[in-house]
């Protein structure tokens, strides 16, 4: 076999490397596109000093709302060392939107068992959107290394039922830290 | 001057002068690898005709294992992504 | 091998692997106390203080230490002539080490519990960052050596392929340029000022990004020696042949393009850069799959080869009959199976949405520990047990003890990511020092947090026998005639075009790609004028 068959095999290899790669690739760009699939990417800044003076992360908008549309928001504020409020409750099958922000350090968020998943830097308002299917209760880690007491950084999602979301007249609800 | 038949190409420019210098010598032991003192650990010399010969062969038997790998490796993505990653829900 | 050379190439070799027993035993400790299990000294301060030693002595030090001394030897043994400047690289070796020292001590007296990735705006104290500045600086006097080492042999040899392992070292060489350039903006303009108190904030959109251009491509600066192995010593060691001297050019060229402008794909959960770039990236990060699957075609045909010529037959038969007993082939076939798994949690890493789903989880961890503790580390075991009797004349007494150090790795590093990959898919964030076992969703993860921790102990006793085997088993009769000898192509070039000779078309292409992965979304920083962070000290 010469160098020109030796190439010619290589070659052939990678048409197949090709043609899987473009198969995860396919799957990826036409699902992401048709579900409207994306890391949250919303490139939104604000003043990390004045957070707890003004705008919608003071302390009393905090937690989850219910807008005039139905679908829900929750703010959510990551500080050294833990989420404020610790609990959220949002009902399962509506839209949610959450969002984070940080006063002092990075941060980051997740909700077990779902794809929400953010970093939380002072800056800039994370916000990430889904609709969880069932409910549950979830929990909520900080998962970037933020101090000594990063570990200690966990809080709660509660999703409720469609019947039991009871948001008072401001549209608001709230839960307790269980544990 | 090659000695036995056999045909060496060297990769390296070291092994290519090692082999000029000891083929003047009438030698033509070329400088083995070696992992430990006991022969049977030491890389075997290869004759080119042997090549020759398995290269009517090779590398059907790569190709297969090959794309075997990769296959799994798609079908795991492909099950990872739309029986854990769908499921979980949208994200934007 | 002369001494002078010898003696350089170890100093480096005990400096990386002295890190790695350290840094092995403090992994095996971090095991426990993440466990249900508790650990002696089970706090969360001395949890953080041994995860950022472990970081950086497994990421920095190790790996940086190791590609220096295998760089210089390959440089010797290919090239066959002596280093541009021993002078010049024992300076870069001793710069290196008061680095290491300076980081370290640091690290230890609790002053820069930081991490390795220190993402401001927490800060620790200046001489962590100046100490790893140092380790770069004496790393770029290396890549200095190589390049000159390269120059200087083909002008004697007008014409002449440049010996594949060379030119793989050199390329790595240039890699580690560019890699570098990020994150040393990053320490230089940003970070040391902050830690030095000149400047109180901080953008910590622009220090994330400027790392993320090397956090890629540092991954790949780690990985080429191993790949180096493959092409050039593992066909020899199974007694075949390379099966293609271009394809081994070809990968080494792509590894240089496409892990710098695919960085960004560690931001994909991040708030300060929108899903076009994103996207862009990620679509890059597909294309850097490509040469690792080439090589691995390549060096399965290169063992094919030898598994025939000893006798194979049959589609899959040769592959029985591959010398098994010989620690470099051993370590080959078992960094593929971990290559295999590894991968394979990286591609739903690189999965755009579906990184959402693993991000910043124990999935990750077991990814890495697996890809780079697993695969690249057992090959860095393997190269030194392969050239250990070039260096010092003496071969091993027997390979067997070489072998079982080998196997415990591979059974250890598996055993212990298996079920960091289950519980990074349920939710379990990396970096916690422990968890509570009494919340009621995370309870059942204490026997799978048990299963890690035999899995490290494992890893924990093979890196101690593999120091010991360097230590006392290459103590066989001493040899004169002992020479590295790379693998042969099947067919070695003899004229190669300029551009699988040389790297100044890639460079520009490098640019290239740079300019347009990075560009806009480093610039924006200076655009839309994001409101910086108070820098808060660790
Ligand atoms: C004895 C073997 C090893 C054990 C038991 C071990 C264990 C661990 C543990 C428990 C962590 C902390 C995980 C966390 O808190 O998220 C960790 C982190 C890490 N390990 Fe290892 N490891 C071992 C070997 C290695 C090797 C060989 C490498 C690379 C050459 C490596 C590189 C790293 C890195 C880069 C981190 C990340 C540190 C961070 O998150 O800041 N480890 N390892
Ligand atoms: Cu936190
Ligand atoms: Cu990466």
């Amino acid at each position: 076999m010469n160098e020109q068959e030796i190439l010619r095999t290589e070659l052939r290899w990678a048409l197949i490397v090709a043609g899987a790669v473009g198969i995860i690739v396919a799957v990826i760009v036409v699902s992401s596109a048709a579900m409207v699939l994306h890391p949250p990417s919303n490139v939104e800044t604000i003043d990390p000093t004045t957070l707890h003076l003004e705008g919608e992360f003071v302390e009393n908008n905090l937690g989850s709302v219910e807008n005039p549309d139905g679908t829900i928001t929750a703010r959510i504020l990551a500080t050294q060392f833990m989420f404020v409020p610790r609990c959220v409750v949002v009902p399962a099958g509506r839209r949610v939107t959450f969002r984070l922000t940080s006063p002092d350090v990075i941060h980051g968020m997740l909700i077990d068992g779902t794809n929400v998943n953010t970093m939380v830097m002072p800056g800039y308002v994370a916000q990430v959107n889904t609709t969880f299917p069932e409910p549950g209760d979830r929990f909520v880690p900080c998962h970037e290394y933020c101090g000594l007491g990063h570990g200690g950084m966990w809080s709660m999602i509660r999703v409720v039922p469609e019947s039991e979301w009871k948001p008072d007249a401001d549209g608001r609800m709230s839960c307790e830290f269980p544990y | 001057m090659r000695i036995c038949g056999l045909r060496r190409e060297s990769a390296s420019i070291a092994a290519l002068e090692w082999d000029e210098r000891n083929s003047e010598n009438g030698m033509s032991t070329y400088p083995e690898p070696s992992a430990a003192a006991r022969p049977q650990d030491v890389a075997d010399d290869v004759r080119e005709d042997d090549l020759q010969h398995v290269l009517q062969v090779v590398p059907r038997g790569a190709f297969a294992l090959c794309a075997i790998a990769v296959a799994l490796l798609i079908i795991f993505w492909l099950t990872i992504y739309f029986g854990i990653f769908l499921p979980r829900g949208p994200v934007s | 091998m002369n001494s002078p050379t010898s003696r350089l190439v170890r100093a480096h070799l005990w400096v990386a692997f002295a890190a790695f027993a350290v840094a092995a035993l403090m992994g095996a400790a971090q095991m426990l106390v993440r466990s249900e299990l508790t650990a002696p000294a089970e706090r969360p301060e001395t949890y953080f203080i041994s995860v950022t030693a472990h970081g950086t002595l497994m990421a920095y030090v190790l790996p940086t230490l190791f590609i220096m001394g295998f760089g210089y030897f390959v440089a010797v043994t290919a090239l066959n002539r002596e280093l541009p400047s021993m002078k010049a690289a024992w300076i870069a070796y001793w710069i290196a080490v008061v680095g290491i020292a300076m980081a370290a001590v640091t690290v230890f007296l609790g002053k820069a519990t930081v991490l390795y990735t220190f993402y401001p705006p927490l800060t620790g104290s200046v001489f962590y960052y100046l100490g790893l500045v140092l380790v770069v600086v004496g790393s770029w006097i290396w890549c200095v050596q190589m390049l000159l080492a390269m120059r200087n042999w083909k002008r004697e040899h007008p014409g002449v392929p440049v010996p594949l392992a060379m030119f793989a070292t050199v390329a790595n060489a240039v890699l580690w340029l560019w890699t570098t350039v990020g994150v040393a903006a990053e320490l230089l303009f940003q970070v040391i000022p902050a830690a030095l108190g000149w400047k109180q904030t901080i953008d910590v959109g622009l220090s994330r990004t400027l790392f993320s251009w090397t956090l890629h491509a540092i991954v790949y600066f780690w990985l080429i020696p191993a790949y180096i192995a493959f092409y050039t010593m593992l066909p020899q060691a199974a007694g075949g042949r390379l099966y293609s001297d271009t394809m081994g050019r070809l990968a080494f060229i792509l590894f240089l393009l496409y892990s710098l402008p695919v960085g960004m794909h560690h931001l994909f959960m991040d708030p300060e850069h929108g899903s076009g770039f994103k996207f862009l990236q990620m679509m890059l990060t597909s294309l850097v799959t490509v040469p690792t699957l080439l090589t691995i075609f390549t060096i399965t045909a290169s063992l094919e080869i030898a598994g025939r010529l000893r006798g194979g037959t049959g589609l899959f038969g040769w592959i029985k009959k591959l010398p098994w007993d010989r620690p470099m082939v051993l370590a080959g076939g078992l960094a593929f199976v971990m290559l295999g798994f590894g991968g394979f949690g990286g591609l739903i890493n690189m999965s755009y949405g579906m990184n959402a789903m693993v991000h910043n989880t124990s999935w990750v961890t077991a990814h890495f520990h697996l890809i780079f503790g697993g695969s690249v580390v057992i090959m860095y075991f393997a190269i030194a047990y392969e050239i250990w009797p070039k260096l010092t004349g003496r071969p091993a007494w027997s390979v067997r003890p070489l072998r079982y150090q080998i196997w415990l790795w591979f059974i250890g590093t598996m055993t212990m990511t298996l079920p960091w990959h289950l519980l990074g898919l349920f939710g379990q964030p990396r970096r916690v020092s422990t968890f509570d076992y009494s919340f009621p969703q995370i309870a059942w993860w204490g026997p799978w947090t048990m299963m890690s921790v035999a899995g490290g102990a494992i890893m924990f006793l093979s890196a101690f026998y593999f120091v010991w085997n360097l230590a006392k088993v290459f103590r066989g009769e001493p040899r004169t005639d002992i020479h590295m000898t790379y693998a042969l192509a099947v067919h070695p070039p003899h004229r190669l075009p300029a551009a699988l000779n040389g790297f100044a078309l890639w460079n520009w292409l490098v640019l290239f790609l740079m300019v347009i992965a990075y560009a806009y979304p480093i610039l924006q920083f200076f655009i839309i004028d994001a409101p910086p962070a108070m820098i808060h000290r660790a």
